[in-house]
């Protein structure tokens, strides 16, 4: 069996809860947020780490941040509760804001970057029912678009790999196909909804329905290729939905990860980097790891034990 | 318990407990502290600073006073275990011996003419912990102070119909002038609410233009008893004691208000409030039990009551709309009126229909009323949002940030979703489920601890009987009302009405040296 995971466990001085934190891409910074209202960065190598910033500005709790790709050299998104998203960067060891993105009137749920290969854009999820995508156009300007997606409030958003689907198996024939831009959203209208952008418009272009309860967050899986797209969504309603497309177009089969809802309120999800292992983590302080079996079933292959998950 | 998925606050219980956050800024006078100075007690327990030079002096007990509470920014709500003492079933007991004893040696002028207000959500609350109709609950209430020593009760619902009518005008008043880009603060927020002012005073500054400076039912009815009643008397204010039964702590804060007090006469328009599970206690106190205590007539003065067609006798008539005092609906329909020249009924706010459309939100304690004239789309955008969760969301949108530049909210076009007017109240499914109301029996005791749904569902029906079973009177239908405009303040928007009516909030200056003052 797997031996137990190594914790390495700091106080990060962030002065109330932390709501968030993501490596980098590297695995050598760390980004956290908290209802301080700051974010801090460390650089974390090994057993150590040493805290490089603290990035103030945002006016309420900070809720998600995320890291740019590598490629556009460090940097970093934030979203809040003041209603703001803001995208830092660093130069000669100091970050500063680089944009400022006002287009909410209401707590700024979730962040996500898409893949890099569509260039630097970033889709932001709200309460007050809308979907922002900010792209960070080749003059050096910020574009940005916003529609209503939920009702109520979005609570998560998840972009589609930039992998077609598919792409390993099938013979393309020499011509690569057309990006096909798409994340999904979910929201306080207990639905997930999937988008597609086209002429620089984003439509709707599935509504998954299953959930009977806000759902909380949405996890599109990595592909290395293969033909099956795999979307994880969690909810309020102590389940989590596997949906799954064949092909690209197909429409997409519904299933729960297991038959018994969990004991509490499923608040993550988040697949593997080659998308085939789901962690789940829930309301009873305990994150699993799932794994799909060749029956299609999905069964629990482990857990971070209690006290590492909190 | 569901959280809300937008924000949780730390430190801000809607419920009552004591915040860890409390500091009452002690002046320091400044002198010299190179002086050692050594702190003697004498055997009275009074502490002397004591000199180099010997000489003693006797140092001031730190205390806390009701405004002192006001004045601090740690806690707002959470402020009741001070209030319980200084607030109590025990200040009226006090009054009533002390009356007593004036009576008793020959003593007329220390005689103080004892009044109770009642308030409906109160009322419905003993009404459906001890099953009984809140018309039944009334006059046994009566007949309990009337026992006691007190001289006069009367209903809040009554002097309700002022704050109704009063901010329907000035609403209607402000949404004219915001039309013709004369002015006119809109949003317009509900201004009854003693924990959402408090609230608003020490932490967003910014929304106290919006809210509505009609006084609440509470002061209304203490203005109307300390000015009209007692020169019908023929009392000064001061010879008068005004007790008010209310469903929460905070409304003996908004009676201790500098306001509300009379300086001519150094006395409250409120003397003292007491909440409904004071009043529960009261009669433990006294004895006697709610569920055998005999009744008495309703009076016609000052109580929201008609004539029973079926047998003459008097019956209380409801209000409107929430249970928290029916702002929403009343405003509503009376804007959409006198703007529109829509009329709306009841059915059509209850069920959204004829130009109507209701919107619920993310939870139970918010949603939406529009309303939409044809050809003209939506026209009114009001809103009811109880409990901090949703008056934080809501504030925030009209913050100004330090830098004193309006941020464009929405791209400009943020009037088109901008409301016109909220009914704010700070607890959650509003004045029937304040703090100081009954709890079932096996919580009883434990202070602050929320009313099961189930309880809380009752109580809110036996609020809404009174208006099923003796009908829903209007405000500018009750007779009593229109009489008072005229005899007391010499008709509608006159200096005395403001004054009478009206009333104006302060932002309270933040103590910034306090590090565990509340945040954002």
């Amino acid at each position: 069996m797997a031996t137990a995971p190594e914790v390495n466990s700091f106080d990060s001085q962030h002065e109330d809860v932390i709501h968030d934190a993501q490596l980098d891409y590297y695995g050598k910074r760390l980004a956290t947020c908290s209802s301080d209202r700051t974010i801090r960065l460390f650089e974390v190598e090994g057993n150590t780490q040493k805290q490089l910033a603290v990035l103030k500005g945002h006016e309420g709790p900070v809720w998600q941040v995320a890291w740019a790709h590598p490629k556009y050299f460090n940097v970093l998104a934030s979203c809040s509760y003041d209603s703001r998203v803001f995208i830092w960067r660093e130069s000669n060891g100091a970050w500063s804001r680089i944009k400022e993105h006002n287009a909410h009137t209401a707590s700024v749920n979730a962040i996500a970057w898409a893949p890099h290969e569509y260039g630097a854009i970033l889709a932001a999820a709200s309460s007050d029912g809308k979907v922002s995508v900010l792209s960070f156009k080749e003059d050096a300007t910020w574009d940005s678009v916003a529609f209503n997606a939920h009702s109520i409030g979005v609570n998560a958003i998840s972009w589609a790999p930039a992998t077609i689907p598919g792409s390993l198996i099938h013979v393309t024939g020499g011509a690569p196909a057309q990006t096909l831009k798409r994340f999904a959203s979910g929201g306080c209208d207990n639905l997930v909804r999937i988008w597609r952008e086209e002429n620089n418009t984003w439509k709707e272009e599935q509504q998954l329905e299953g959930h009977t309860d806000w759902v909380r967050d949405v996890a599109w899986a990595p592909n290395i290729g293969l033909p099956t797209s795999y979307i994880a969504s969690c909810s309020q309603d102590k389940t989590v939905i596997i949906w799954t497309q064949e092909a690209t177009n197909a429409p997409w089969q519904k299933k729960y990860l297991q038959s018994e809802p969990f004991p509490d309120v499923v608040w993550r999800v988040s697949w593997s980097t080659s998308g085939n292992v789901l962690a789940v983590s829930s309301g009873d302080d305990k994150v699993s790891l799932w794994k799909e079996g060749l029956d299609g079933e999905w069964a629990q292959v482990g857990d971070l034990a209690e006290g590492y998950g909190q | 318990m569901a959280f809300s998925g937008a924000v949780v606050l730390a430190d801000l219980d809607d419920y009552i407990t004591p915040s860890q956050a409390c500091v009452k800024p002690v002046e320091n006078t400044g002198t010299n502290s190179a002086n050692n100075t050594q702190i003697r007690l004498d055997d009275t327990g009074g502490y002397y600073e004591v000199g180099h030079d010997g000489v003693e002096q006797k140092l001031e007990k730190a205390s806390i006073t009701l405004n002192d509470c006001l004045a601090c920014s740690g806690c707002i709500t959470s402020a009741e275990s001070v209030l319980v003492t200084m607030q109590s079933q025990h200040e009226l007991y006090k009054v009533l011996e002390a009356n007593g004893m004036a009576q008793a040696e020959n003593r007329p002028q220390d005689h103080r003419t004892i009044i109770i207000s009642i308030s409906p959500q109160s009322r419905a609350s003993i009404a459906s912990k001890y099953h009984l109709t809140p018309l039944q609950t009334h006059k046994r209430l009566l007949h309990f102070f009337t026992k006691l020593g007190c001289h006069h009760t009367f209903d809040t619902s009554f002097s309700r119909d002022f704050s109704l009518l009063e901010s329907a005008k000035e609403f209607v008043r402000r949404y004219r002038k915001h039309d013709s880009q004369k002015g006119g603060v809109l949003p317009m927020l509900a201004s009854a609410c003693p924990g959402w002012i408090c609230y608003a005073e020490k932490t967003h500054d910014y929304i106290l233009p919006h809210i509505d400076s009609t006084k609440s039912p509470q002061q209304v009815m203490g203005s109307l008893v300390k000015d009209y009643f007692g020169g019908h008397l023929g009392v000064t204010p001061d010879k008068i004691y005004h007790v008010a039964v209310m469903p929460c702590y905070d409304k003996k804060l908004e009676a201790s208000r500098q306001d509300f007090y009379n300086d001519v006469y150094s006395t409250r328009d409120v003397d003292c409030v007491i909440t409904t599970g004071e009043v529960e206690k009261m009669f433990s106190e006294q004895g006697v039990r709610i569920t055998e205590c005999p009744e008495s007539e309703i009076p016609s003065l000052f109580t929201k009551a008609v004539t029973s067609p079926l047998d003459g006798s008097a019956i209380l008539t409801g209000t409107e709309g929430s249970s928290s005092g029916g702002y929403l609906s009343y405003i509503f329909r009376y804007a959409a009126w006198e703007l529109f020249g829509v009329p709306l009924t009841l059915e059509d706010i209850e069920l959204g229909q004829n130009g109507v459309q209701l919107r619920p939100g993310r939870n139970t304690d918010f949603k939406e009323i529009i309303l939409n004239v044809p050809d003209r789309g939506p026209v009114l955008k009001f809103a009811a949002s109880y409990g901090f969760r949703n008056i934080q969301n809501l504030v925030r949108k009209y913050k100004t940030p330090a830098g004193g530049r309006v941020r464009q909210r929405n791209g400009g076009a943020g009037a088109q979703s901008e409301y016109h007017f909220v009914e704010v109240m700070a607890c959650p499914s509003g004045c029937i489920n304040g703090g100081g109301q009954l709890k079932p029996d096996d919580v009883a005791g434990q202070e602050g601890g929320p009313a099961s749904r189930g309880f809380l569902a009752k109580a809110e029906e036996a609020y809404r009987s009174v208006a099923a079973s003796g009908g829903v009177q209007f405000p500018e239908a009750n007779p009593a009302i229109r009489t008072l405009y005229e005899e007391w303040l010499g008709g509608e928007d006159t200096p005395k009405a403001k004054e009478m009516l009206h009333t104006k909030y302060h932002a309270v200056e933040k103590n910034l040296s306090s590090g565990l003052t509340v945040k954002w």
